[in-house]
């Protein structure tokens, strides 16, 4: 019993960084944005930091889990925590956030709630050190299970847009009430009727033959009305009108709603009666499908 | 078919060609201000301009000194000419349409952020209108901004905080932290500024500060630690007892100004 209770904080540590590994994993573009966000390094150094951290991540997890190498882990995992804590600590010293609409997590927070979190994943961390079994021997198991681990965090990051995770990371699934969808501000009643819903990067440089094909659905029998999401400023929906002439409205949500519900863009869902009834990921719904 | 609804029909068409929308069966199209864009007219500057927004994406200009308001229409990347006596404005300033464009007097180009086109031999030039900075008054805001206004006319706060509000006896400040550039902070401040406004309370003052795109160096946004807008500060003897980073998750924004009011020990 004394040992399970000495292994609990490792245990909490180890499946905090696990998930976390998971998630980031799952959609490591949005990874390198949030670390672009933090003003440290930026490009590609943002985007090698994110892939190497992922990896590192779920495999201090699923160490501290399996209590491999128990102590080392346990630093590890706290030295990681404190690394965590110094960037956002620079990023708000120097102000840094992310705009309008966001909200992410350096903006959600205040400095208070940050530091709480934090010292109490760090407090785990040492806990879980000094509770830690000394010159204890691994068996082979858990050297393959760390391993596995390591590798599969690499193949997770490397594969994720092209596994079948959106149901998993994002909010929008078939079936769905448009109610209980994030969209805290949007101004289209998607409650009843039939439309089509187009999450865009308003920037993209396919964006005008997503607004030809959405344009051309007018005139499709039955076709829902389609209505464009898009999570930026004002000045990026005057250019995307006035290059391209959508015919349908194009509404800015707030980032941080949109992003709960996609990990690649262009996204497009269709509601009926108020509810989810089929996603479209990539490219615009065949018309032939709208029917 | 009354002329009238006929001339509605050719305007929806001539705007709103390619909308998978039905042409909505009325004689009067309502309009809704935009603020996106400042005219120049041969490089001079038309402060009496107004401009609206038409269907999804068309734009109409007013009082611009050419012989008839201009219509921007982007379904065809043309302009038109639309009457100026089919323009309607209400006793509470709304405008609205009714009728049909003129046939395509030119088409406009679009380039880096800009629109230019020619009017009557004139060069028209639609830039990007300079957002709001500093300090500034509801009036000021809604001068840049008029949809500002008619978000504030046409909201309905909750009843309950706004009782609570108009009771509230302690001197209390509120500070909005915005950018005249973000669609988010044009949809929820109105909110609280009609809340705050039906209220009516002697002990709540707001106070408007506009900030820049890419505020992070600003040194009020870096002093007062906004990292995101619209952030709402709410202060008592100088002291900030809580902020609301973004809109609510849930409820309305002036609902989560109770809950940090009562929770402050209001």
């Amino acid at each position: 019993m004394a040992s399970i209770a000495r292994a609990l904080p490792r245990i909490a540590l180890g499946l905090i960084l696990l998930v976390a590994g998971l998630l980031k994993g799952a959609d490591p573009a949005e990874f390198v944005r949030q670390i672009g966000t933090y003003g440290i390094v930026s490009g590609w150094a943002a985007a090698f930091l994110a892939y190497l951290l992922i990896p590192a991540e779920v495999a201090l997890g699923a160490a501290l889990i399996l209590g491999f190498r128990a102590r080392w882990s346990a630093a590890a995992g706290t030295l990681l925590m404190a690394a965590f804590m110094i960037a956002t600590a620079w990023a708000w010293s120097q102000g840094k956030g992310e705009g309008c609409g966001c909200f992410g997590s350096l903006v959600s927070r205040t400095p208070g709630e940050v530091l709480l979190e934090d010292t109490a994943f760090l407090a785990l961390g040492v806990i879980a050190f000094f509770l830690a079994p000394k010159g204890a021997r691994d068996p082979l198991g858990r050297w393959i299970a760390v391993a596995a681990s390591l590798v599969g965090a690499v193949l997770l990051s490397v594969t994720a847009y092209a596994l079948p995770l959106d149901p998993l990371v994002t909010e929008l699934r078939v079936g769905r009430p448009v109610g209980a969808l994030p969209l805290r501000e949007s101004p289209v009643d998607l409650a009843t009727g039939d439309h089509l819903v187009a999450l865009l990067d308003l920037d993209s440089p396919g964006a005008g033959d997503i607004v030809g094909a959405l344009n051309r659905y007018s005139s499709v029998p039955g076709a829902p009305g389609v209505v464009a999401f898009y999570g930026g400023e004002v000045d990026e929906r005057a250019g995307f009108c006035f290059n391209y002439g959508p015919g349908f409205e194009v509404v800015p949500v707030l980032r941080a709603d949109l992003k709960r519900l996609f990990r690649t863009l262009p996204r497009f869902f269709r509601v009926r009666e108020g509810k989810v009834a089929r996603i479209w990921d990539g490219a615009p719904p065949d018309p032939g499908e709208l029917r | 078919m009354p002329k009238t609804l006929a001339a509605v029909f050719i305007l929806a068409a001539a705007v709103l060609p390619v909308s998978a929308a039905p042409v909505p069966p009325t004689e009067v199209i309502p309009l809704v201000p935009d603020s996106t864009f400042k005219v120049e007219i041969d490089g001079s500057p038309v402060p009496a301009a107004e401009m609206y927004m038409v269907g999804n994406s068309s734009l109409l200009i007013l009082g611009c000194d050419l012989k008839d308001p201009i219509l921007v229409a982007t379904s065809d990347r043309t302009v038109r000419y639309f009457p100026g006596q089919g323009v309607i404005r209400d006793a509470e300033g709304n405008v609205s349409v009714k009728g049909a464009p003129s046939e395509p007097i030119g088409s406009y180009q679009y380039s880096a952020g800009q629109i230019l086109f020619q009017a009557e031999g004139r060069k028209v030039r639609l830039s990007p209108k300079p957002p709001l900075l500093g300090p500034q008054t509801l009036e000021e805001i809604i001068r840049h901004t008029p949809d500002y206004g008619n978000r504030i006319k046409n909201y309905k706060p909750d009843a309950a905080a706004v009782a609570y509000l108009s009771k509230y006896g302690r001197k209390t400040d509120i500070e909005i932290y915005f950018g005249s550039w973000c669609p988010h902070c044009e949809a929820w401040i109105p909110r609280l500024v009609k809340a705050l406004q039906s209220a009516a309370s002697a002990s709540m003052e707001a106070h408007f500060v506009a900030l820049p795109k890419g505020f992070a160096s600003d040194p009020v946004a870096r002093a007062k630690g906004i990292r995101g807008v619209p952030t709402v500060l709410i202060l008592q003897d100088g002291r900030e007892v809580g902020r609301l980073i973004g809109p609510p998750d849930s409820g309305t924004i002036e609902a989560a100004v109770v809950k940090v009011l009562q929770t402050s020990g209001g």
